[in-house]
């Protein structure tokens, strides 16, 4: 690791003084510092924003919605009652990510700016695209993680459980610069390699997180996440979904489907809402919704099996969700 | 070598990795001597999987022949695996020792790759052969219409496992285990069986020194090494039974070559090895010290006991504590009680000391001259429950049973098993050293990516240690180490075939595998 300097941020506009040209912030430091140990990033300068008190809290505010700190750990979404109450594929998402001990201190804002776990990416062996080279290693390689739709220019999957349950919701993200301030939906902030292969999302070099905002509906939002992993401790998903539904008179009205493990982004499984819009969700029409799911997906040479498991969780997420209050993952 | 001295005072888990200094060590070695400095190694995750040398991997082809009653006439194993640019991937043990059979005839090729070294790892190629071996005796079991624990029953010769069998059948309800894929719905459970066969290898290069002191204090010096199966406490324990004290009493120094040469962790063979020649040192020195304690009071060494964490002086024949063989047991009161301090006060020299090598292990009749291999058991079932939707495999319970001559320290047995049963499960479910196949590279050097058992996977585990007394040695203490992580992965597979009725031929049986097997690689979910 290269020597780097450690400056603190007291507010926002410090730390963003601070920030670009070599100089990165650090919240919880746990992406980060891996990166830095696999020699992919070597900043010469870190800026703590932990103590930075604009960025924390959980908020209920005027119009419904819930104003979510960037700096609230995975742990805290796991168990603030308004979040398990009222967003449960949130909760869920947060609370089985990683291990208890991760959970403490990782951080909402972390959490989505997180760059891909493909281990091409994070070898120093392999100068793949998204680091600037020509190649996906992972097309012709061992890709049985990777993604199933979206591969073609770079295979990553977007690792993050928490965007995937926050895309589900809704949710808007609140980005701060020097000069401005902007606000847009969550599903819109992530990048696809298309669009731009070196970055996952659209913060500017001197942007920080300043807020992510769930919407509270008029009838309340049942939601579900599941995430199956090879194995259950400290295990990536081969795959994770979250499903937000809003059902009244025991019609599904407004359906959201996501799928993460699947794609370079959290990906929208419109097929799979439009299944159940209209309809009851129960046994026959969550079937049919989860094989619409995996439609269209193009799968590489060791990651069809991928197709079956988002099959069966899309279902049971679905059946999850409209049951209400049981179901989903267990603790 | 007697200008070198090595001090392992901890010596963590090895499993084999830490069985030699390896190119490394000695490299080390050489700079330290060149730039006549000390030279720090330590090598991490990275580098102990890049460079110490893996478990070498195994492609088998198996045949059995066998008659209607079950006999086995044939076995025939073609077997290859790549140890790198060495040799060692041999796995045929299993196919050559646990049944009987007339003919028996294996093939092993050590294929020769550019992707890394190879190095023994815990039991080496047994966990691969019984991966094999024991599906294919179920499968023929199933060929035969027979139970597959009384097809063993037929076949196996081993008294120790058909013991072992029998409590495990009862402990884990081998009665209600039904036919394969019974269960409806898409958890499916199963049970299975598989079976262990380890060797008892001694190494005499295996001496012990016991030295008490004027002031009673009690010391156990070899050059043993303590590689996580608690050899320490076990060196107390018999060190302290033989003087009578408890083990808290007793100091074990071990780890260093300044002590009498001690084996080497490996093989499963330290127990067996180093605690005769610690048991023999200790009656030794207590020979000596009742003599000295029998000549300050005017009596004779025959009546002077050690008990308790006293020393109990007789003018007369003690008798026996648990009946002499006229069923006499202590009568006589001793004139004087001493604490062992007090006694060992009375010694005329500040210090005695004695020392014992390992002697050749007695044989029991008919070993050796009628060639019959001395072998540990060692039978494992598991319970596993299969997601048939999305190929996830969960052990839920495994019941080992074991043997290992006479157990010294049940607790730390029962920890060697489960930590056995541990690495069995992920080596059945997880491990897999990922190379990139276009450059031969590694991709997944980390603990992240080269995925264990966790505590979520963690199962019920439940040992029981038959206890098998042959008189080999002084102690007769056997080796656990390597036979309690043989049976798991072919238990796992062989309960994977209850649950779903699909035989799982490779490893790790990963969710892919599993749906693959099932049919549902890559299509939809439910047929």
């Amino acid at each position: 690791m290269n020597s780097f300097e450690w400056t603190e941020a007291a507010t926002v506009a410090d730390a963003l003084t601070q920030v670009g040209g070599g100089s990165v912030v650090k919240a919880g430091g746990l992406d980060l510092l891996d990166r830095m140990k696999e020699g992919i990033d070597s900043p010469s300068r870190l800026v703590n924003i932990r103590n930075v008190r604009e960025l924390r809290g959980v908020r209920q505010e005027s119009g419904g919605s819930l104003w979510l700190g960037p700096l609230t750990t995975l742990a805290e979404l796991d168990s603030h009652p308004v979040v398990r109450q009222k967003f449960k594929a949130l909760a869920d998402a947060a609370g089985h990510a990683a291990t208890p001990q991760i959970r403490n201190v990782a951080t909402l804002g972390g959490n989505l700016l997180q760059r891909p776990r493909c281990w091409y990416f994070r070898s120093e062996d392999f100068h793949c695209r998204k680091k600037g080279g020509s190649t996906c290693f992972a097309h012709e390689g061992e890709n049985q993680y990777h993604a199933i739709f979206g591969n073609e220019v770079c295979a990553i999957v977007h690792p993050s459980a928490t965007a995937t349950a926050l895309v589900a919701l809704e949710a808007r993200i609140e980005l701060t610069g020097l000069k401005e301030k902007r606000e847009i939906a969550l599903e819109d902030f992530f990048l696809t390699p298309e669009e731009d292969v070196r970055r996952e999302n659209k913060l500017g070099e001197r942007e920080l997180i300043t807020g992510v905002r769930v919407p509270s509906p008029v009838h309340p939002v049942r939601s579900a996440y599941l995430k199956q992993g090879e194995k259950e401790s400290f295990d990536w998903p081969l795959a994770d979904v979250a499903v937000a539904l809003n059902i009244t008179g025991g019609t599904c009205r407004v359906a959201s489907v996501i799928l993460g493990g699947a794609a370079p982004v959290p990906l929208r499984a419109s097929e799979a809402e439009k299944a159940v819009v209209g309809k009851a969700v129960n046994e026959e029409t969550a079937r049919a919704s989860a094989k619409a799911a995996v439609r269209g997906a193009t799968p590489l040479t060791q990651n069809a099996y991928k197709l079956p498991i988002f099959e069966t969780l899309v279902r049971r997420a679905l059946l999850a969700a409209a049951a209400g209050a049981g179901g989903g993952l267990k603790k | 070598k007697s200008q070198v001295r090595v001090v392992t005072e901890f010596m963590g888990g090895g499993f084999g990795a830490k069985f030699g200094a390896g190119n490394f060590g000695v490299l080390a070695t050489h700079l330290s001597k060149k730039a006549g400095a000390p030279v720090r190694l330590m090598l991490d995750r990275k580098d102990e999987h890049l460079s110490v040398g893996n478990r070498p991997d195994s492609v088998q082809r198996l045949r059995i022949g066998a008659k209607r009653d079950g006999t086995l006439t044939a076995i025939h194993l073609e077997a290859y695996g790549t140890a790198g640019t060495g040799t060692g991937a041999g796995c045929a043990g299993p196919a050559q020792n646990m049944y009987a059979c007339g003919a028996i005839a294996t093939e092993e090729s050590d294929v020769f790759t550019h992707a890394g070294p190879a190095a023994a790892f815990r039991a080496p190629g047994h966990p691969q052969g019984c991966f094999a071996l024991e599906q294919l005796i179920d499968e023929l079991a199933e060929k035969l219409s027979v139970d597959p624990l009384a097809l063993r029953d037929r076949i196996d010769k081993s008294d120790a496992r058909r013991e072992e069998r029998r409590i495990g059948a009862e402990r884990v309800g081998w009665p209600r285990r039904h036919a394969p894929g019974a269960d409806a719905g898409a958890l499916k459970r199963g049970l299975g069986v598989a079976q262990a066969v380890w060797y008892r290898f001694v190494d005499m290069d295996s001496s012990a020194e016991v030295r008490i002191t004027r002031d009673g204090s009690v010391e156990l010096m070899s050059g043993v090494q303590d590689i996580g199966g608690g050899i320490r406490t076990a060196l107390a324990q018999v060190v302290a039974e033989e003087l009578g004290l408890s083990p808290r009493d007793v100091t074990v120094r071990i780890g260093d070559t300044a002590f009498p040469a001690g084996p080497a962790s490996g093989g499963s063979v330290t127990t067996g090895s180093i605690t005769p020649p610690a048991r023999n040192a200790a009656h030794k020195a207590k020979r000596q010290l009742v003599e000295q304690v029998a000549q300050a009071f005017g009596t004779t060494p025959d009546r002077i006991v050690l008990k308790g964490g006293q020393v109990l002086v007789y003018d007369t024949d003690p008798g026996r504590e648990d009946g002499d063989t006229k069923g006499r047991s202590y009568k006589a009161a001793p004139v004087k009680i001493l604490s062992f301090r007090q006694a060992a006060s009375k010694l005329q020299t500040e210090q005695i000391a004695a020392r014992a090598d390992r002697s050749r292990d007695y044989s029991a009749a008919g070993e050796g001259a009628a060639g019959r291999r001395i072998i540990y058991g060692g039978v494992q079932f598991a319970e596993v429950v299969v997601d048939t939707e999305t190929g996830v495999i969960k052990v839920e319970r495994v019941v080992a049973i074991h043997d290992c001559g006479r157990p010294l320290n049940p607790l730390a047995l029962e920890s060697q098993i489960n930590g056995g049963i541990l690495q069995g499960i992920s080596y059945a479910l997880y491990e897999d050293r990922v190379l990139d196949r276009q450059t031969g590279r590694m991709v997944n050097a980390n603990l992240e990516q080269y995925k264990i058992v966790g505590s979520r996977e963690t199962p019920k585990i439940e040992s029981v240690i038959i206890e098998e007394y042959l008189g080999r040695s002084s102690t007769d203490a056997g080796g656990i180490g390597e036979p309690s992580t043989i049976p798991t992965a072919a238990a796992v597979a062989n309960a994977v075939y209850n649950a779903t009725g699909v035989r799982m031929r490779e490893l790790p049986m990963t969710p892919a595998r599993v749906l693959a097997a099932l049919g549902r690689g890559a299509k939809g979910g439910a047929a």
